[in-house]
């Protein structure tokens, strides 16, 4: 009996060897598309990263918040200030330079604003402790700061912004509270020492005790597009099972003491390969072909069994997509069709173009059904959250099961159309 | 069932019916083919021909009734039904990216030939064939004559005892179809049992010792062509009693 599914690996070998242009789609395919969608999203990625997201701010106030704000802009690391005095540029010049998306958000700091923002705290103490003279109650308006920013902004990149404006402002008015206060409280001031205030340390977040792998573009895209490589061979698969039966082989295959198992083995085994052999090319083009191109260096992280587990698993759940595509399928048509249709939507809502993060909440529900989505997750947990493989179990056994069902779904439609 | 020694096809009330089809394909059919015959299938498009085919070899399971084959019970012992017949489908049922070579080596591996035997039969049938030149050809690069022969030459690698042709001669030159049909008598003679169809009716008159006709998956006649043409006294040829038997009437 092994002889014989030697003969039929052999025949399975050889359909997809001959046929060049398929085999050479379903490997360049991905290759491709790993560098065009990491070429366009480098930029998002940079943008958090590298300090490539422009600003230009105008300080018209001179005065210590003014440059408060843009020693803080600069010390961030996320933007790249350009900074006017007061003399140098107008606010609506600023309005101008990011209408033409020469900057991406600009801020106009008002005339003024560190001696407004200090004369509203100060009568603000003064009222508190009955210094006031009458003339100090009267409310001191503070200037606005005034931020423009260009529409194809993102209203996250925005709230960060305003965010970080409103503490600076914050501060600044906590400094100068503090200074009023220990004018009124001996001592105050030494006792509460800025240096105690809460500060931040940031790291990407890891349950492994592992640290977790720097996100960029590449680490991303390669396991996304893997992902859409391997279940594209869903159009190769079935079309090659529509073709025997059209070309009437498989006809003469059923002619022969030859199980069906073993015809379906043999498929599941040589695509099996196909997608592994993906699966290493896309691997070695991460790990090696992106840097000499200048990107970041895909890394796989300490766990290549893992890695391999993961992509053994959405392997089998592609294939077994495939095998229920082209036993299901009656024609050619449909079979290239459907398979390819069905990849591209179970991709997309699977988070390979668009993280599921991104979704809406509905279809983050949604997403939870493409075998897609287990195969990223698996993948971002060994790649990017540099998780041990207990910790994607749950992902790796629905693949399983998706190949289980879908193959047992395949033999049952066989036997009923065959009966 | 009595399978009696010289039998090697026995067919008993066999019924099949396919589903949105009011008519069944094969109805309450019964069949006996002997050993060493050259026995012809004959019956319109739609007939029931190749479903009978289908079900004797496996392809399709009857509703009802038995048949049996060199005494093996189609249902129950299939695989050494499929191991002693040879079947040569109506389609060319071979890979048209692979070369005759890669195509006869996977089907003859299938019946578990030993590889240098293989080889060896693979290089005899392709002289004997006319396409000893072609054997690195894809087979979508060989001509339609060609394809026939490599057809047949898959369906026999294992020396079968019963070989089933399903319109072996179809859409070929006459050439070929020489080839064909001078080959099926050497081996016929070398003792394998042929149960062929055709639509040609000169050709199955001079070819077949014993022939069957088929009508709405009835058998409505079987004899030598002889014995047809001399039962039937107002016709002269085979084609004659089957236009009788079946009809003027344009099927499918």
């Amino acid at each position: 009996m092994m002889k014989k599914l030697i003969s039929l690996l052999y025949k399975d070998f050889l359909l997809v060897v001959k046929d060049k242009a398929g085999l050479g789609f379903l490997l360049v395919m991905p290759v491709t598309l790993v560098f065009i969608m990491t070429l366009l999203q480098k930029n998002a990625y940079d943008i958090l990263h590298t300090g490539t997201f422009k600003v230009v701010i105008l300080n018209n106030d001179g005065d210590s918040l003014g440059n408060d704000i843009i020693a803080q802009f600069k010390k961030s690391g996320i933007f790249k200030v350009t900074e006017f005095s007061k003399a140098g540029k107008k606010a609506d010049g600023i309005e101008e330079l990011v209408a033409k998306g020469k900057y991406k958000v600009g801020i106009t700091i008002p005339d003024s604003l560190t001696f407004f923002t200090r004369q509203a705290v100060e009568r603000k103490i003064s009222a508190i402790f009955g210094d006031s003279d009458g003339n100090d109650s009267a409310v001191v308006t503070v200037p606005e700061i005034e931020i423009c920013f260009d529409p194809v902004v993102r209203a996250s990149y925005l709230m960060m912004i305003k965010s970080m404006l409103r503490e600076f402002n914050s501060g600044f008015r906590t400094r100068i509270l503090l200074k009023e206060l220990s004018a009124q409280i001996p001592f105050l001031e030494r006792e509460i020492e800025t240096d105690n205030t809460v500060t931040f340390k940031e790291k990407y977040a890891s349950a492994s005790g592992r640290p977790a792998i720097t996100p960029n573009a590449v680490q991303h895209n390669v396991p996304a597009w893997i992902l859409f490589a391997m279940f594209f061979i869903v159009v190769s698969l079935a079309g090659n099972m529509v073709k025997e039966r059209d070309d009437g082989s498989f006809t003469r295959l059923m002619f022969m003491p030859v199980p069906y198992s073993f015809y379906i083995a043999s498929k599941v085994i040589v695509y099996l390969f196909v997608c592994l052999v993906q699966f290493v090319l896309m691997l070695i083009v991460g790990v090696y072909i992106m840097p000499l191109l200048g990107f970041p260096s895909l890394q796989i992280g300490h766990n290549i069994t893992a890695l391999f587990i993961v992509g053994l698993s959405s392997a089998m759940a592609a294939v077994g997509f495939g095998i229920f595509t082209g036993t299901f399928s009656r024609t050619y048509q449909q079979a290239a069709a459907f398979g390819a249709l069905s990849v591209v939507i179970l991709s997309a809502i699977g988070g390979i173009w668009i993280p599921v993060f991104m979704m809406p909440d509905a279809m983050k529900v949604i997403s939870g059904i493409s075998p897609l989505n287990w195969g990223i997750d698996g993948f971002y947990n060994v790649l990017v959250r540099n998780l041990p493989l207990a910790e994607s179990a749950d992902d790796l056994l629905l693949l399983l099961l998706f190949f289980v069902v879908t193959m047992a779904a395949s033999v049952a439609v066989y036997r009923l159309r065959k009966n | 069932m009595n399978n009696g020694e010289q039998n090697i096809i026995e067919a008993e009330n066999l019924i099949k019916r396919y589903k949105r089809m009011q008519v069944p394909a094969i109805d309450n059919l019964s069949l006996k083919i002997k050993r060493g015959e050259i026995f012809g299938l004959l019956g319109p498009n739609g007939a029931g021909k190749t479903t009978l085919i289908n079900i004797l070899t496996g392809i399709s399971k009857p509703g009802s009734g038995r048949a049996f084959i060199n005494g093996n019970d189609i249902l129950k012992d299939l695989d050494k039904v499929k191991t002693q017949t040879g079947i040569v489908p109506q389609e060319i049922a071979l890979y048209p990216t692979l070369t005759i070579w890669e195509n006869l080596y996977i089907f003859g591996s299938l019946y578990n030939i030993p590889h240098k035997i293989l080889k060896k039969r693979i290089d005899e049938f392709l002289v004997i064939y006319g396409l000893e030149n072609k054997k690195r050809s894809q087979v979508r690069r060989l001509s339609g004559g060609m394809k026939r022969r490599l057809n047949i030459i898959a369906g026999i690698l294992h020396n079968p005892g019963l070989l089933i042709l399903d319109e072996p001669t179809a859409g070929i030159d006459v050439q070929s179809k020489v080839v064909i049909l001078d080959n099926l008598r050497k081996l016929n003679r070398d003792g394998t049992t042929i149960l062929y169809t055709s639509h040609y009716m000169d050709e199955a008159e001079r070819f077949c010792s014993r022939a069957a006709i088929i009508d709405y998956g009835k058998l409505i006649a079987e004899g030598s062509p002889a014995k047809l043409v001399e039962e039937n006294t107002d016709c002269n040829t085979l084609e004659d009693v089957f236009i009788k038997l079946t009809g003027r009437e344009i099927r499918e």
